[in-house]
């Protein structure tokens, strides 16, 4: 029983990261989130539900669509909205809040509101470790994450565009100075920002009901982690994200899933009170 | 503002009872968008502010559900509560400024209704709570709009009144301070964290008072009705009146609200439409309607010597 | 006893000690300058008596409080008030709302009465006593201005009157100076002058410009790699040989 949910904690942990990381890096690089963060990840499932459950492509394939698909979104955003908003912080934000919307709408009427899409699991059966039973499909989410993470820290800090975006995450001005286009680094952020919530919710479409709202829950997690990490600091939310995981998994098992956000809420109001910086943000000179 | 007040009188007899419905409610969302100015005044956008208002609904529903109180009582003190409610709220949120305010509100806020959700006992679960009589006064019954209509508008006419003189007193003035300059206002001894956690209670106050009369009119609450999906929408009430003079909310809430009524054949689409005018407005008129006031009254009285900046345009 | 008394004060980043075991007295009525070649640790010891920042060990008391660990606006009510390096005022208000705004700290806002406008009477009072600080820094002319249409000169002397607004016992000054041409310069150093002499003000001066120092303070600290290298007169400050070796080590003086 403890096993097994460790076992779903570091699931959900890889899960969150996949998501928060997106996030924290945008906010990192444009000091803006993006409210419809969570219609990526909504997008990313029905990238999924389109390619495997309707049109028959291996399930794999299906979600590695979702990463150009849901990056182009994120792209579209950047140039539509953060961009015409970068000197107003609040607007940007509010402005995806629209974004949200016309996304559930948008898919709400194009594949229906009411029922959810059923996407079968495309891996049946259940991974056995120190006799706790995980299906295959949560399975592959660990991997995932661990694959997708290194490839992003690689980037960050071994390739030329993901140094100058940590760069400009870290100071603009001294970025641009440096010869560094503002302007590319906002759009590759948000790339990356936008494929990593559609890359989450492809894998999570088969165990997650997949609705138009499904990104409700979503935002509302990925906002706790970021915050709690310190903003836009990427290993923060990655802690914070495994840390909120177990948080979930282990309340969701003792009573049940409210009370779980309850609590992860709670955690983030002592992460602000006790050190309002965030776990590994740093504090401003 | 006399003439306003008695067009106001006339509305219900001039109008259908659907009609009615509809001012009941435009005079509760007026009390709500212009509560939600006062925390924005000094730079705090709050995103729980309709939570605050459901903070309000559900005390009227336990006060009038369990002491039986009368509409006198329960509108003032669900007020209290939801003041009170929103003081402890934004003790850890003055830790945040500007965007992790936003946030964070948005997550305590989903606390305060997944309470809701949780606790049956009281608050009865996913679906609310039903049965809040309407209320009564001096035998008359609440539970005929035209009545209620004449109810709220006394409150929504005395809040306004009040939330107007806030917005003239030196206290908005200290509020607008602080959205200005907020290191300089507190070299200057004014105690920043203190007048950000009045002004969020204040706003709190009368968004409780919000509450507590849609709460009566419906004679239902339901935790979805104060989800985030309603947030947005004051959001884009708000956004599109501007936020810098006391005028602006109300004017964004009045078109809006024209446009809600006639998008009504737009069914489920009508959410895009708002997100749209909400993106529309953010990237091209951030000020809102009310700046193009301003910019018209630039130009046609700019031929005028700008000498004298008038002591009245004092609000930002 | 010293109006403000910093003893011991220390203040560690990580590993680097901005200001080390720094003591001051400054006395009531006095201009005192605090200069220091740059990095020597003014704008740190600046921030820690402001309560911008709070130090790692020691004290600071003001007129016989303890203010260190206080919050910068408990300070100011207390009757120590700095002013900005960069231009410290509300643009959009007119230059005599800028000070009505600064005063209101002088009573404690009360939201009913604010509602119920019964705070009229204090407000007649704060009208007249702001145009007097106004009218003392030569800004009544511009009483009806917005303030971002004035000069830089006029903004900085404007958020002087911002400070004085909050009736202080003390004021500290962050560059005064920088960037006015000398006109402007002496307009300033002549509004300080009559501040101590006519209304007993004490004035702490971190300044860069070695003229207005020498010309205006009447006693001047020197601070450097965080310490403080030596006190006296201005005669005696710029006679000494450490002083102008700390100088001559980062920078050109022009004594």
């Amino acid at each position: 029983m403890l096993i097994q949910t460790i076992a779903n904690s570091v699931v959900a942990g890889s899960v969150y990261a996949i998501i928060a990381v997106g996030l924290a890096m945008a906010f990192g690089v444009m000091k803006m989130a993006n409210f419809a963060h969570g219609e990526f990840f909504m997008a990313g499932a029905y990238v999924v539900y389109v390619f495997y459950a309707l049109l028959g492509w291996p399930f794999p394939a299906a979600v590695l669509m979702a990463v150009p698909i849901v990056g182009a979104m994120g792209i579209a955003t950047e140039r539509l909205i953060f961009r015409p908003t970068r000197d107003n912080v609040m607007a940007g934000f509010m402005a995806t809040a629209g974004l949200a919307f016309i996304l559930q709408v948008l898919v709400g009427q194009t594949w229906g509101v009411g029922l959810m899409r059923s996407v079968p699991t495309p891996y049946m059966g259940a991974m056995d470790i120190f006799g706790a039973k995980i299906g295959w499909q949560r399975v592959l989410v660990l991997p995932s994450a661990v694959l997708m993470l290194s490839a992003l820290w690689f980037f960050l800090y071994r390739v030329k565009a993901g140094k100058a975006l940590r760069a400009c995450a870290q100071d603009p001005e001294m970025a641009r100075l440096q010869g560094i286009r503002i302007n590319r680094m906002t759009m590759l952020a948000m790339a990356i920002s936008g494929a990593s919530a559609g890359l989450a919710g492809a894998l999570m479409a088969p165990i997650h009901p997949v609705t138009p709202y499904m990104g409700h829950g979503v935002i509302l997690t990925a906002f706790i982690i970021v915050v709690m990490g310190g903003m836009e600091s990427i290993a923060g939310a990655v802690l914070a994200a495994f840390l909120l995981g177990i948080v979930h998994t282990f309340v969701t098992t003792l009573s049940d899933a409210v009370t779980a956000q309850m609590v992860g809420v709670a955690c983030m109001a002592l992460v602000l009170i006790v050190r309002p910086q965030g776990l590994l943000g740093r504090v401003k000179a | 503002m006399i003439a306003i007040l008695a067009l106001a009188s006339a509305a219900p007899f001039l109008a259908r009872a659907y009609s009615v419905e509809v001012l009941i409610l435009f005079m509760i969302n007026l009390i709500l968008v212009c509560s939600y100015r006062i925390p924005t005044m000094t730079g705090d956008w709050s995103l729980s502010h309709v939570v605050m208002m459901g903070v309000g609904a559900y005390a009227t529903a336990l006060l009038s559900k369990w002491w039986d109180l009368s509409i006198l009582l329960t509108v003032p003190l669900s007020a209290v509560v939801a003041a009170l409610v929103g003081f402890i709220l934004v003790t850890p949120l003055i830790r945040t400024r500007g965007f992790g305010f936003f946030i964070a509100s948005f997550a305590l806020g989903e606390f305060v209704r997944l309470c809701w959700v949780k606790f049956r006992d009281p608050f009865g679960g996913p679906r609310g709570m039903i049965g809040i009589p309407s209320g009564e006064l001096g035998g008359i019954d609440f539970f005929e709009p035209v009545p209620y209509y004449f109810f709220v508008l006394v409150f929504a006419f005395a809040s306004l009144l009040v939330m107007y003189r806030i917005d003239r007193s030196r206290i908005g003035r200290t509020f607008k301070a602080i959205y200005t300059d907020a290191e300089l206002a507190e070299s200057v001894g004014i105690d920043v964290p203190r007048y950000r956690a009045l002004a969020f209670a204040t706003g709190a106050f009368f968004a409780g008072i919000a509450g507590s009369l849609l709460a009566h009119r419906l004679g239902a609450v339901d935790p979805k009705n104060f989800d985030v999906t309603t947030m947005v929408y004051l959001i884009i009430w708000i956004v599109v009146g501007g936020t810098s003079t006391f005028w602006g909310p109300i004017f964004g809430l009045t078109v809006m609200s024209v446009v809600f009524e006639w998008s009504r054949p737009l069914l489920e689409w009508r959410p895009l439409l708002f997100g749209g005018i909400l993106i529309f407005f953010l990237v091209f008129l951030p000020g809102g309607l009310e700046s193009l006031f301003g910019k018209i009254r630039e130009r046609f009285f700019a031929r005028k010597p700008p000498a004298k900046g008038s002591p009245g345009s004092s609000a930002t | 006893m010293a109006l403000l008394e910093v003893r011991a004060l220390v203040k560690r980043f990580g590993g680097l000690v901005a200001v080390n075991d720094v003591d001051l007295d400054v006395e009531a009525g006095e201009i005192r300058g605090i200069i220091g070649p740059n990095g020597a640790g003014k704008t740190t010891l600046f921030n820690l008596i402001s309560g911008a920042l709070k130090p790692t060990s020691g004290t600071i008391r003001f007129d016989g409080k303890t203010v260190s660990g206080r919050k910068p606006s408990q300070i100011a009510r207390a009757g120590l008030v700095r002013t900005f390096q960069r231009n410290a005022m509300f643009p959009t208000y007119s230059v005599l709302d800028n000070v009505m705004l600064a005063r209101h700290t002088q009573k404690k806002a009360n939201l009913f009465k604010a509602i119920l406008g019964t705070d009229r009477k204090d407000e007649e009072r704060n009208l007249l006593r702001a145009r007097e600080i106004i009218g003392f820094l030569d800004l009544s002319e511009f009483a009806d201005e917005l303030a971002r249409n004035l000069s830089h000169g006029h903004q900085r002397i404007l958020g002087i009157a911002n400070a004085l607004a909050v009736e202080p016992k003390l004021i500290m000054l962050d560059e005064p100076v920088a960037g006015m041409n000398p006109t402007e310069t002496a307009m300033v150093t002549g509004h300080l002058r009559r501040l101590r002499d006519e209304w007993n003000m004490t004035v702490i001066l971190v300044e860069h410009d070695m003229r207005t120092v020498m010309e205006t303070c009447d006693y001047i600290s020197v601070l450097n790699f965080g310490e403080k290298l030596m006190e006296g007169d201005p005669g005696q400050v710029s006679r000494d040989r450490r002083v102008i070796e700390a100088y001559l080590g980062s920078e050109e003086i022009d004594l």
